[in-house]
């Protein structure tokens, strides 16, 4: 599945939001689930704070909630390592 | 219904004091998890898994119907309803020869589950959203680790479900924490 840069980051950032993962992972979506694991490795901008705060608030909220749900090893890098070349070579 | 863990503990408890014979219930699915401490997470059935389980069927149906739950129903089923499902080997695997681990204990009930790579297996061959979550959780509450769940893999009693478990380590492999 190939998508533009900016819809794989709202998709990415929606499914990290609404603890979505598992279901990224049983749709075998892995170009999707580098995008989130991404989006929770980097953890929300700090920029974000000023410019909105509700979002920020949100996006760390679902990243400690990321890592409670037990996926914290789950780096863009596993993803690419487990997955295949295929998306470390997008 | 759905139940969390403060409600299947209550259930559980009444249960046990409903029985008036020893009754032994395996316990697979969620419930492991619920009873675990896994709070976001809640069912409306409740799974025995009857090779690990001991009960007088007379007595069992009794107390579940004196405290308000269904005895492993075939019909349509109610949205309020709470279950008691009697699981047999068949559509359902779970790994054979495990030492079953003690949840509860409450009045006449002894409440047991699989050990928790045996719990992560038979979610493994479903793979469901919901059984990814779950298998994440055990990894990360019970430090459960890839070998160990490979292990279990090769007690699964059906061929098919040993590959099929094994196709979806991918999950698994994704989730293990990497140790030192």
């Amino acid at each position: 599945m190939t998508r533009s840069v900016r819809t794989l980051y709202v998709e990415a950032l929606e499914t990290l939001i609404r603890g979505d993962v598992a279901r990224v992972m049983a749709a075998r979506d892995w170009e999707l689930l580098r995008e989130v694991a991404r989006l929770a490795q980097e953890d929300a901008p700090h920029d974000l704070a000023f410019t909105d705060p509700a979002l920020f608030r949100t996006w760390r909220e679902a990243v400690t909630k990321f890592h409670l749900a037990g996926y914290s090893s789950m780096t863009p890098q596993r993803v690419d390592e487990v997955t295949g070349p295929r998306i470390a070579a997008e | 219904m759905a139940i969390d863990r403060d409600s299947l503990r209550d259930l559980l408890q009444k249960l046990g004091k409903a029985l008036k014979k020893p009754t032994t219930l395996c316990l697979i699915g969620s419930a492991p998890g619920i009873l675990a401490g896994q709070t976001d997470r809640n069912t409306s059935d409740i799974n025995v898994w009857k090779p690990y389980s001991s009960f007088v069927e007379e007595d069992f149906l009794a107390a579940c119907r004196k405290i308000g739950i269904l005895y492993n129903p075939k019909g349509e089923l109610q949205e309020s309803d709470i279950y008691v499902q009697i699981v047999e080997p068949g559509i359902v695997s779970v790994p054979k020869d495990f030492e079953p681990q003690v949840a509860v204990i409450f009045g006449k009930l002894k409440v047991v589950t699989p050990p928790a790579a045996a719990i992560a297996d038979s979610k493994l061959l479903r793979a469901a959203p919901h059984d990814i979550a779950d298998i994440g959780w055990w990894m990360r509450h019970r430090a459960l680790t890839i070998a160990e769940i490979e292990e279990a893999i090769q007690t699964l009693p059906r061929s098919v479900d040993r590959e099929t478990a094994g196709e979806n380590l991918i999950f698994v492999q994704l989730m293990e924490r990497k140790r030192p």
